[in-house]
């Protein structure tokens, strides 16, 4: 008896397979074919877990690892400043925003299809609407701050009172996402276009199409001319093309760009154009000739958006590599750079009298920078005293009247 | 209400449910509708099954490949991971599936095969959910369709898995009836 007790817990306690070889081969063998049973059991539940681990993997480490943080040292001679304000309320990415030309208004739109209209002193959130089915890409403000124009990946345009808020037109034509409009600068046309490769003209009056252009490729953004009488869009064939509305010209096309031309803008004095492209080049050309005037590496990653100083002398640009520049127009010195946001910019603005320059971004914020003084060497020696475009004194905006000089400028239209 | 006409993405989206939905349907209408097994089309279902999801899985890609572009998807960004986790989990499950859609993996996979390939079960659902929840409020011409499709789909698994758990739960009982003693003689 205590013979056999002494073996069971020999049998029970050892491991060694010379002690109970009987007894230990069989147990082996059901856990290994247990573990394997569990393992073809769980086969597609762990691949499953392991895509997403990885996805999620992948998507978190360049948003927490330094090194692929914007370092300060790209700055160069240029100085780098901070968001003076930062208004959060979206829940998703920010495409588009606009800036009302009396400084006031901040209009913001996104990829959770909502319009939000910010005060923009105080940066409280005046309103949401829910204007969209779709994604915001793209958003305008009339120059003489009459009305608010929306384009969605819904394939719809929509024209808005700025005042009241209420929906005036749905401009349905697009047969795809619509990823840019514009307003002419007399505030009478809207212009679209889409990935559906044209671009519409619209009457706001009469909410009826007027013309439909082809284009070989989606059509990424467009602008109207400050004197109305062209409206130039660019496209992910990496073209420009310029089409005149007075006359039946065959439309021109200005070659430049390797890749995507993601955004333009025209100068507030109609003399140059401005393009971003998705290789991060930047270039000015020149009106009407179409003969490039400069051209430089402006950023590591595409250039999202572009937007003029009043007097044409400055030119900001976001890039989907979180940061902002300014550049000297006329001779594409790097005057500021600008850090702040933790995603892709996708949308600056500055308002018609220069008052105010906000960004938008996937990081869900709109940030408003200081209209800070730009001013470089070169200027100063120039004209011997700085060029004050912004100044911003005791915390309010004030416009000196140097900029005055051009009346109202476009606001990207 | 009028429906826009799909674009070309989603056309592709459309045309890798449809291929989906027919690699799905022999195995579901045999269970389902044994009378069905008579019939020529779930036969040929069958033999073409593999090319047919091999043909879902590049719709897929097209679909996928397209989108990313149009909408400049950003995969940079951890947002990007919860905003498509539909569209993501499914292309990731039609890929395993396509990359071992060849009579070598079912070799070396052995039953392992068999249970990679009932990841195809999942992604059914995740299909739905996508549909839904990318196309909610802007539907297209195909949009109901697919839904249409989807639902059947997910109808019939549904119908099958019922009609084998009832089977399994009757085997146990009609075992038990027969394994009864017997009268000694």
């Amino acid at each position: 008896m205590l013979q056999n007790s002494k073996l069971l817990n020999r049998k029970l306690f050892t491991h060694s397979p010379s002690a109970a070889p009987a007894t230990l081969k069989p147990r082996k063998k059901s856990t290994s074919l247990r573990n394997c049973k569990l393992l073809s059991y769980k086969l597609p539940v762990n691949l499953v877990s392991a895509a997403i681990a990885t996805l999620i993997g992948v998507s978190v480490v360049p948003s927490v690892w330094p090194s692929y943080q914007t370092s300060s040292s790209d700055l160069g001679m240029a100085e780098s400043r901070r968001p003076i304000n930062t208004f959060q309320g979206h829940s998703s990415w920010v495409y588009a925003i606009a800036v009302s030309p009396d400084d006031k208004t901040l209009v913001s739109g996104g990829y959770d299809g909502q319009i939000k209209i910010w005060d923009v002193r105080s940066g409280v959130l005046r309103q949401t609407i829910k204007a969209h089915t779709d994604a915001i890409e793209a958003l305008a403000i009339s120059l003489d701050g009459r009305f608010l124009v929306s384009g969605s990946w819904d394939n719809q345009v929509k024209v808005w009172d700025l005042k009241t808020l209420q929906e005036l037109e749905t401009f349905e034509g697009h047969r795809d996402d619509v990823k840019t409009v514009a307003i002419s600068a007399d505030g009478k046309w809207v212009a679209s276009g889409g990935t559906d490769r044209t671009v519409r003209l619209w009457q706001i009056e009469t909410g009826q199409e007027r013309f439909t252009w082809r284009r070989p490729a989606w059509v990424k953004t467009l602008a109207f001319s400050p004197d109305g009488a062209q409206v130039v869009s660019g496209g992910y064939d990496g073209g420009i093309t310029v089409q005149s509305l007075n006359s039946e010209r065959i439309p021109q096309t200005w070659i430049g760009h390797k890749k995507a031309v993601w955004t333009i803008a025209f100068s507030p004095n109609g003399q140059t154009l401005a393009s971003g492209s998705a290789d991060g080049a930047l270039k000015l050309w020149q009106r009407p000739t179409g003969v490039i005037q400069k051209s430089f590496a402006a950023h590591n990653k595409t250039v999202s958006s572009l937007a003029w100083s009043p007097d044409s002398r400055y030119l900001v640009s976001s890039s989907t590599d979180k940061s902002i520049k300014v550049w000297n127009a006329h001779t594409g010195e790097l005057l500021n750079h600008w850090i702040g946001h933790r995603k892709p910019i996708w949308s600056v603005a500055i308002s018609s009298n220069g008052g105010v320059l906000a960004s938008g971004s996937s990081d869900q914020t709109i940030k408003l920078w200081s209209p800070f003084e730009t001013r470089s060497s070169a200027d100063s020696t120039e004209q011997g005293k700085p060029s004050s475009i912004w100044a911003l004194r005791k915390g309010r905006w004030n416009l000196p009247g140097s900029i005055q000089q051009y009346g109202r400028p476009s606001n990207g239209c | 209400m009028a429906l826009d006409v799909a674009p070309l993405s989603n056309q592709l989206g459309f045309f890798s449910l449809i291929c989906y939905c027919l690699t799905l349907l022999p195995t579901l209408l045999r269970i389902v509708f044994p009378q069905t097994k008579q019939t020529e089309i779930p036969k040929w279902l069958l033999l073409q099954r593999r090319l047919i999801g091999i043909l879902a899985f590049l719709f897929a890609v097209g679909h996928g490949v397209l989108l990313i572009k149009k909408r400049n998807i950003d995969f940079s960004d951890v947002t990007t991971a919860w905003v498509y986790i539909q569209g993501i989990c499914t292309l990731l499950i039609f890929t395993l599936l396509a990359v071992t859609s060849n009579d070598w993996s079912v070799k070396k996979l052995k039953k392992h095969w068999k249970q990679l390939h009932q990841l195809t079960y999942l992604a059914m659902f995740l299909l739905t959910w996508h549909v839904l929840d990318k196309m909610m409020g802007h539907w297209t011409q195909v949009t109901p369709i697919s839904l249409i499709l989807i639902g059947l789909i997910d109808g019939l698994f549904i119908w099958r898995r019922w009609i084998e758990c009832r089977g399994s739960a009757k085997t146990p009982a009609a075992q038990s009836m027969s394994a009864k003693p017997t009268k000694p003689n």
